[in-house]
């Protein structure tokens, strides 16, 4: 008998009263979680699937239609059935393999179904339904795997729109809002909240890309995740969509420096009152929240979000920004003595100034006086600020 | 309830895979067949090995046949056709609201691409400038992409497939 098993039996012994709690809990002792197993098992699955899946590609076009579509459809049901029968009577970690075997079969169906039978297509939708089935399959088993997977089918697919019809697929957009973000607030999951935010963040440059033609919308969409990460106070939610939200913008704002000389970016920007409504709207939205937490310091992350692109020295403007937060969190570190913050400060500070001197001596200075130069100054600026830290780390001891 | 999900959830996925089959089938049954003649295509485009590159004169539309707005890029555009004196069927009329199609006519629906202001023309795209081909078996149609026949089905539900491809 396997652990699984034991479990399984012993829970009907105890509804039974034939056997205590804990005593089932001893005998599961005895039975070790054989975890080496289902790696093996998991490789060989793969490997089944994969010759299975070489051999019927390297015959497809001998096979008649209706063939290809059954051998599909069995391949399908037959991993989802044995997956789903593993999971629930063998190992957790094989069924998952074997689901994921399954889902993907699914995708490559809609594909290969829609290349033997030459169908039009006019949009990305074959990979809304993939998406879907995959948030499904997510949905019964609740695996963080299975979740990896969706969520990337869904990015995929949003880039894939973009790639062949230049358009932001709504549907798939609505299901990612919806559907997973469901899972993301209910479970609150660190993981379930960074690929969220990862994916909001790279659908949100598509749409102002494609639909808004300007990356000024970039800002708001980055605004509204970091706005999000406060109204939801779970730590799971918090903490990446904050994080990776200034982050963006970080280097939105560096992207900024360069590219607001450059005519093409500028002529894009429109003055639209829209866009300032909405900005006042977030920007007051998220100080209060951040003064109701008694947070104010953060107000620091939001001088990143400055739409200063709309004035005529932009550039200078938002590589001043890029100093004003570089410098804040420095000297925050040190005056809280938190040398994760100083850590923090200190390259961001490291990458303004790079950021600055090229913008500043790149045209007019000779390259190679530009390089040597560049680099005596990097190093000054690391040996004074590392020689702060230590400073800072030695204290940190004593205390 | 979990487990009735799940064969749920699995059903429906062999029904999609079923019903996109079983719709190409019922294309043949109740669709009507029409012949385009294709347009010489743009030779930065490669050839691929599995698929063609086709574009249609149908593609290209008069300034004249437009009824209504223009719209913009990307946006659904209705377009009559009608059949020549050799078979082929040309643009009759396109727009972007649903036109009744007369007697003889087919419609189909289509994507606004851009238009051509030098030469007064709309373009439009009818997603079917791939057709698949077994692996190897393109080349004899290489050469002569812009001079061929392509035979396409039309559903009375929109849907639309090449049945086959003709040299000129």
């Amino acid at each position: 008998m396997n652990r699984q098993q034991v479990k399984s039996e012993g829970k009907k012994w105890v509804d039974k009263g034939i056997i205590e709690k804990d005593q089932l809990e001893e005998i599961l002792k005895l039975y070790p979680n054989q975890n080496q197993k289902p790696v093996l098992l998991t490789l060989a699955a793969i490997f089944i699937g994969l010759g299975f899946l070489s051999f019927i590609a390297s015959n497809w076009g001998a096979i008649p239609h209706v063939a290809r579509m059954v051998i599909i459809i069995l391949a399908m049901l037959g991993f989802y059935l044995a997956g789903d029968h593993v999971y629930r009577k063998r190992s957790e970690a094989v069924g998952v393999s074997l689901l994921i075997i399954a889902v993907l079969i699914f995708g490559s169906g809609i594909f290969l179904t829609g290349q033997m039978y030459n169908y039009t297509s006019f949009s990305a939708f074959p990979f809304f339904i993939w998406a879907l089935s995959a948030l499904l399959v997510f949905a019964l088993f609740e695996e963080r795997t299975l979740f990896i997977l969706a969520i990337i089918i869904t990015t995929v697919g949003q880039v894939y729109s973009v790639g062949n019809f230049s358009e932001y697929h709504l549907l798939l957009g609505l299901l990612f809002l919806f559907g997973f973000g469901h899972f993301v607030y209910q479970r609150a999951d660190w993981l379930y909240g960074t690929l969220f935010a990862l994916s909001y963040m790279l659908q949100a440059i598509i749409l102002s890309l494609v639909e808004h033609e300007s990356f000024q919308w970039l800002i708001l969409y980055l605004l509204v995740l970091y706005v999000t990460g406060h109204v939801v106070t779970k730590p799971g939610i918090r903490i990446p969509f904050t994080k990776l939200s200034v982050a963006g913008m970080f280097i939105l704002a560096i992207w900024q420096v360069f590219m607001l000389e450059v005519d093409y970016f500028k002529e894009a920007i429109n003055g639209e009152i829209s866009f300032i409504v909405i900005w006042a709207v977030l920007m007051a939205a998220a100080v209060y929240l951040l003064w109701r937490s008694d947070n104010l310091i953060l107000i620091l992350n939001l001088v990143l979000f400055f739409p200063f692109f709309f004035l005529e020295a932009g550039s200078m403007l938002v590589l001043m920004l890029l100093f004003i937060y570089s410098l804040g969190w420095l000297l925050r570190g040190y005056q809280t003595e938190e040398a994760n913050m100083v850590t923090k400060g200190t390259v961001a500070f490291v990458i303004s100034t790079i950021v600055a001197y090229i913008q500043l001596a790149w045209d007019f200075m000779d390259k190679s006086l530009f390089f040597f130069i560049g680099g005596i100054l990097l190093f000054l600026l690391s040996y004074f600020l590392e020689r702060k830290r230590r400073n800072l780390s030695k204290r940190g001891q004593e205390i | 309830m979990k487990r009735f999900a799940f064969y749920i959830i699995v059903a429906a996925q062999v029904l999609f895979l079923v019903g996109m089959s079983v719709a190409y089938y019922a294309m043949d049954a109740f669709g009507e067949t029409i012949q385009l003649k294709t347009a010489p295509i743009d030779p930065r485009d490669l050839f691929y090995g599995d698929y063609v590159i086709l574009n249609y004169e149908i593609e290209t539309i008069e300034e004249g046949k437009w009824a209504g707005v223009v719209p913009e890029y990307g946006e659904i555009v209705y377009v009559l056709l009608e059949e020549g004196e050799n078979g082929l069927y040309q643009v009759a009329a396109a727009s972007q609201e649903k036109l009744d199609p007369a007697a003889g006519q087919v419609r189909i629906k289509g994507k606004y691409q851009w238009h051509n202001d030098g030469r007064s023309e709309h373009m439009v795209t009818y997603g079917i400038n791939r057709y698949h081909v077994e692996e190897n078996t393109g080349e004899q149609y290489e050469q002569r992409r812009d001079d061929m026949i392509v035979e396409v089905v039309v559903a009375p539900w929109g849907q639309k497939k090449i049945i086959n491809l003709k040299l000129n």
